[in-house]
């Protein structure tokens, strides 16, 4: 049988208090509901890293749009994350500048140290690998930017001493500020789910 | 023949081309130093495609307008005649200026636009081969335009996980080009909201979020708007043929009263695929998923292809005199007709004239005769708008009629008046209508006003104004009160007998009213839209009560006068429809006269005895409850059923004679306008299906001709032209003055000798070869408006064309080469032929409008047994038709009562759990087929007085009654019954799912087999 009941459980028993009030913020400074698309999904991702196929239904129905055009919104950006990633986000430019200083060497220290790939995280959950498109420090390339932070006049060695650095600040716990376990933790019942009747 | 046109019954319309442009001015530009003149609010692109240029394009939509994504159409522009060098400009983001200098041929423009189109080709996959799209590609079209011959590009090409986006349409994104036509149709014209872009740069999607059917009523035209095959017909692609090797006919859309023009393709005798048949002032560019899709029921497996009741001397074929012999027995009875609306024009009309206006019937209950009535009053009054004069609208009020469902595509039209407002905007700061982005940039969330007054949540209300929820009672009384209201705000002072006393309304009504009249004052062009969905005449009167006020001269007169210093005043007085429930529904109504029966008129003829048998012209009589179609044959002498698929009627007669559906018929249907359209035969049939106008000949030869009983005479009716000189010659025998239908068949002659095939069709010396090695002879067409044969005039030499092709453009964007101007008329119009009805006074005598009885009564909302029952409108079921797409069966998603939190708590029901519904009104209670089940859903968007069901079968009449009148009872079922229900409900899927794959081998069987037809006439015909 065919017959699919669609349950949507309501978006606040999703989202946070904190979440939730932070968007509507966003909401009264806005023209339309639906501008605050792209400050919502920047709001939940820090708050929980990444943007979940949950996260993302639970605020387009806070913003009364549609799930498709929020979906647009967040994959048009490189910096809203819809896949897990790890608490260190490395986003290395492949831009001309970078690309004429080398970064390609430093590219390849930084994935033979890691043992990822592009797109992909280490098993220990701290760094995610990703290509950036220019992040406008062409002067002092190759660039990379992990967190808020830009690295510049990057070699192999130093990149790989960033990463340790990085690694050791954190004694291993994978899970970063942004990340409330508690809170998040409380509402993982509540997803808003299809589920099949029959 | 007799070709004159009595004005007084038809007019020839001339509407200007409005939609287009709002002037026509005109000015000159120069193509390469050749002087062009072209319209002077247009894009360079839509000029230079106008004067049948060949520029090539992608975003660029002749109704949808200019975005620039594509890069495409780059040309030079010159700043003077000495200016050799230029400077590329895009040519659909640039407005035509007089004097203005670009070059096409020049160097610089074509090798961009040629390295525009290698950079697509880079992902572009070679799939062309298996590609539905392939021999009608625009992308194709456009490349080999470009000269953009070889491939350069040797690295991985880009891809894609494909959507499974239902059972119509399907996804192969790696074709994509990233043109962004079918998000910009999908969301920005159609008001969708599943289907979106994502992604960016290199990686650009179009799709769903999620994998699952396409939401929106108009997801087809996807296929359409797409260039290249990433959106492509699943049904078409399941029983494939090339678009050169089908036989096309012009033909009209027939599962709604709006009259779609749509082209039928046919290959090796099966139907297989509508497209758009462009109309400026019907669907334009765009059909509804229902049209297009709905088109199945031609070769299903309810179609009636064999004769019952007659015995056919010879195995191998009928003849004549076999149906001779058979009605031979009949002769002396005495017979009622009954019409429909999904026969043609003719059929009805010659069924009425075989027997006499006092025999006939169109089919209506005696509730709906009194709907004819009104309607046809209305229709007597005001011309109805053409669709493109909807668009137009810069007001709107839809009044219980969800037309987004029951006319899907008016509801189309409807979301683009409501532009009218942001355009207008646009325009005051120098914004041409056509920069698309910019126009929705600017205009934000304005719309023009859309008031929706309905009984049930439509697809509108996301764009109204207000969108107020009622009961078909208060739906009436609310326009009542606005009446009222409108005029003591208009400041006409009132002299009725009535006007001391004031309607009363709540709040929420008083604050839609308020809100209404305030934007209906500023209104230059509104417009009125109801309908047949309440099968209320009660309503309908008070909505052209409401309208003759509104179009009063004193009502203008006053408005001028006090709005003089506020506000702009009405130009146009407002406009109105009313939407009919078929597609040949008015042109029943123009048979309708105060003789003509309903349908408990005929069953008590045939109790009294005055009559004793029955013809059904395609007449399914759908609101006959089983119980009702025993007693009709318990009472008929003969019941003779003509018809295309089988019926409860087809079941109980003593003949069936199979008649031809749209496809292998012609004929006329007359739309919600009254615009008379005619369909032609895509293919002939298999014999014995016949049109039923042939049947009807047969009938009346044996029957009646020869005993003097008709005015048949010695007429031969061989053809559809026969047929109309019949009907419209003996002028000395048509007694009635009111024949409306007489110049209609005297001037539908326009076209002779077009081909049905493409100059490119193959196969016709060998398709029939494993039935006769000899190279058959095509097909004789007794019409001789088109061969069927790829021998004849082109498409383009008739204001109906086949299907739409040109040299260098094989896919359907070939239609401008065809127009005056790029969206603008055929250069092959014709006269529109708009049936124009005459007073009816004395059918509203007739059958006059039952007051409601349950007007005012304000007070009873407490009773909880006061609620009211309104079937939800479907555009994939309901109707008899429906029922034949396994398709559309498949996609019900189970019976629905829906029903607000506050009234289900009243009653004691829960979301979710199961009602069972007992229609106890309409026969006594036979419970198998009055008795269905459905599951609550809670909707607070609905009254607490106002209960919607979606049912499955539920015919289209059983609505608006209340509860406490005992036609419904609500119980809950026991668990067996849910059970059953339950088993039920997944055996309609299965079987459904069986019907699909059932139904497509049939037809590919059935390539095979072609039957040679030497004619395509009636049965001796061979």
């Amino acid at each position: 049988m065919q017959i699919i009941k669609t349950v949507t459980l309501d978006y606040r028993q999703y989202l946070t208090e904190k979440e939730i009030s932070e968007i509507e913020h966003e909401v009264t400074i806005m023209e339309t509901r639906e501008s605050a698309g792209i400050e919502a999904l920047k709001i939940v991702q820090s708050h929980r890293g990444w943007i979940s196929d949950d996260s993302l239904n639970a605020i387009a129905q806070l913003l009364a749009i549609s799930s498709a055009q929020l979906e647009g919104v967040a994959t048009f950006y490189n910096l809203i994350y819809r896949q897990p990633v790890g608490r260190f986000v490395i986003h290395i430019c492949d831009s001309i500048s970078c690309h004429l200083n080398g970064y390609q060497k430093v590219l390849h220290a930084i994935k033979t140290h890691l043992g990822i790939d592009y797109g992909q995280t280490t098993e220990d959950g701290l760094f995610t690998l990703l290509s950036n498109v220019c992040l406008g420090g062409c002067d002092k390339a190759p660039v990379m930017m992990i967190g808020q932070q830009h690295y510049e006049y990057l070699t192999s060695e130093k990149a790989v001493a960033i990463l340790n650095g990085l690694s050791q600040s954190t004694d291993g716990n994978s899970s970063g500020d942004f990340l409330d376990k508690a809170e998040v933790g409380a509402t993982i019942d509540a997803k808003i789910v299809e589920v099949k009747n029959d | 023949m007799d070709k004159d046109l009595n004005s007084g019954d038809v007019t020839n319309t001339d509407v200007t081309n409005a939609a287009v442009t709002n002037n026509d001015k005109q000015l000159t530009i120069y193509v390469d130093d050749v002087p062009y003149r072209v319209a002077d609010d247009d894009n360079l692109l839509a000029a230079v495609l106008s004067k049948k240029l060949d520029l090539p394009y992608f975003c660029w939509h002749p109704s949808m307008g200019s975005v620039g994504a594509c890069r495409q159409c780059a040309v030079t522009q010159y700043q003077d005649e000495n200016d050799s060098r230029g400077r590329m400009v895009m040519s659909c983001m640039t407005p035509v200026v007089d004097g203005m200098r670009i070059g096409l041929k020049d160097k610089s423009s074509s090798k961009f636009r040629e390295q525009v189109i290698s950079a697509m080709m880079t992902n572009h996959p070679h799939d062309c081969p298996v590609c539905a799209e392939g021999g009608e590609c625009h992308l194709q079209d456009m490349t080999v335009m470009t000269g953009h011959s070889a491939r350069q590009y040797s690295g991985l090409k880009r891809t894609y996980t494909n959507q499974n986006l239902g059972d119509f349409v399907g996804h192969e994104m790696n074709r994509c080009i990233t043109c962004y036509r079918c998000v910009r149709f999908y969301k920005d014209y159609a008001g969708g909201t599943d289907f979106d872009v994502f992604g960016s740069s290199n990686h650009v999607y179009f799709g769903r979020q999620t994998d699952g059917p396409l939401e929106s009523e108009f997801s087809g035209n996807l296929v359409e708007v797409c260039p290249t095959g990433v959106f492509t017909n699943k049904l078409f692609s399941a029983h494939f043929a090339r678009k050169w090797d089908l036989q096309s006919a012009p033909s009209v859309c027939t599962h709604c009263s709006v009259g779609c023009n749509i082209s039928i393709g046919e290959r090796y005798g099966s139907v297989r695929r509508v497209m758009n048949r462009f109309n400026s002032d019907i669907n334009g560019y765009f059909l509804c998923d229902r049209g297009r899709f709905g088109i199945g029921f031609v070769n299903g497996k309810q179609r009636i292809k064999t004769t019952k009741g007659i015995n056919a001397a010879s195995p191998v074929q009928l003849s004549v005199l076999d149906v001779n012999k058979t009605l031979a027995h009949l002769k002396g009875q005495r017979f009622i007709g009954i019409g429909s609306a999904r026969a043609s024009l003719e059929s009805n009309k010659y069924l009425q004239k075989m027997l006499g206006k006092e025999n006939f019937s169109a089919g209506f209950s005696n509730n709906e005769m009194a709907v004819v009535a009104v309607h046809r009053d209305i229709l007597s009054q005001y011309s109805a708008p053409s669709l493109r004069e909807v668009e137009q609208s810069d007001f709107v009020l839809i009044i219980g009629e969800d037309i987004t469902q029951t006319s899907p595509r008016m509801a189309l039209a409807v979301r683009q008046a409501l532009r009218n407002a942001s355009i207008e905007k646009a325009a005051g700061i120098g914004v041409k209508y056509w920069q698309d982005s910019a126009v929705r940039t600017y205009g934000g969330e304005l719309l023009s006003p859309l008031f929706s007054l309905n009984s049930m949540p439509t697809k509108l209300d996301d764009v109204a104004e207000q969108a107020l929820i009622l009961t078909p009672d208060e739906i009436e009384h609310c326009l009542l009160a606005l009446e009222q209201q409108l005029v003591s705000s208009s400041g006409l002072s009132e002299d009725g007998a009535n006007d001391d006393v004031e309607i009363k309304v709540n709040d929420l009504q008083q604050a839609f009213i308020t809100d209404l009249i305030e934007h209906f004052l500023k209104a230059k062009k509104p417009l009125i839209i109801g309908g047949w969905s309440l099968q209320s005449a009660s309503l309908l009167k008070t909505i052209n009560q409401l309208t003759g006020r509104l179009r009063s001269n004193e009502f203008i007169a006053a408005v001028q006068k006090t709005a003089a210093q506020l506000a702009p005043v009405q130009l146009v007085p407002v406009q109105i429809t009313i939407m009919p429930p078929q597609c040949n529904s008015v042109g029943l109504f123009s048979l309708v006269d105060e003789q003509t029966l309903s349908t408990e008129q005929i069953l008590e003829q045939l109790v009294s005895g005055k009559v004793d048998s029955i013809i059904c012209l395609e007449q399914e009589l759908a609101h006959f409850s089983d119980q009702q179609i025993q007693t009709l044959r318990q009472l008929s002498k003969t019941i003779i059923v003509l018809d295309h698929s089988e019926s409860k009627v087809s079941g109980i007669a003593d003949i069936v004679m199979p008649v031809s559906p749209i496809s292998e018929a012609d004929g006329h249907y007359v739309n919600y306008q009254g615009q008379v359209q005619k369909y032609f035969q895509v293919h002939a049939p298999v014999l014995p299906v016949q049109d039923s106008w042939r049947w009807l000949n047969l009938i009346e030869r044996a029957l009646f001709a020869n005993q003097g009983l008709s005015h048949l005479g010695n007429a031969e009716i061989n053809s559809l032209e026969d047929l109309h000189y019949y009907l419209s010659g003996n002028k000395n025998l048509s007694t009635d003055n009111d024949d409306k239908t007489k110049d209609i068949f005297s001037n539908s002659m326009i076209n002779r000798g077009v081909a049905r095939q493409t100059h490119r069709a193959s196969g016709r010396t060998s398709q029939m070869a494993n039935t006769s090695v000899h190279e058959v002879k095509t097909t004789v067409s007794n019409d001789p408006a088109f061969n069927f044969s790829m021998e004849g005039l082109t498409p383009g030499t008739t204001p109906d064309m086949p299907f739409s092709w040109a040299p260098g453009w094989n896919s359907n964007q070939s239609i401008h080469h065809y127009q005056t101007q790029a969206n603008g008329e055929l250069i092959e119009n014709k006269d529109q032929l708009i049936l124009v009805f005459d007073e009816s006074e004395k059918l509203l005598a007739r059958w006059p409008v039952l007051s409601s009885e349950h007007k005012n009564e304000h007070d009873e909302g407490k009773d909880k047994n006061n609620l009211i029952f309104v079937q939800a409108n479907s555009m994939f079921h309901g109707d008899w038709q429906a029922n034949f797409n396994p398709e559309f069966t498949q996609m019900f998603k189970g019976n629905q009562l829906s029903i607000s939190s506050h009234c289900a708590d009243e009653q004691g029901w829960k979301e979710g759990q199961y009602l069972k519904l007992i229609f106890t009104s309409f026969s006594s209670e036979n419970e198998k087929s009055n008795s269905f089940l459905a599951i609550v859903h809670c909707d607070d968007n609905l009254p607490d007085n106002l209960v919607n069901g979606n049912i499955f079968g539920l015919p289209l009449h059983k609505t608006n009654f209340r509860l406490s009148d005992n036609h419904l009872k609500i119980s809950e079922p026991d668990e067996q019954e849910i059970a059953q229900h339950q088993q039920d409900e997944s055996l309609r899927y299965q079987q459904a799912e069986i019907d699909k794959k059932e139904s497509l081998e049939r037809l590919k069987v059935t390539d095979q087999t072609i039957p040679i037809r030497l004619v395509a006439g009636g049965l001796d015909d061979v």
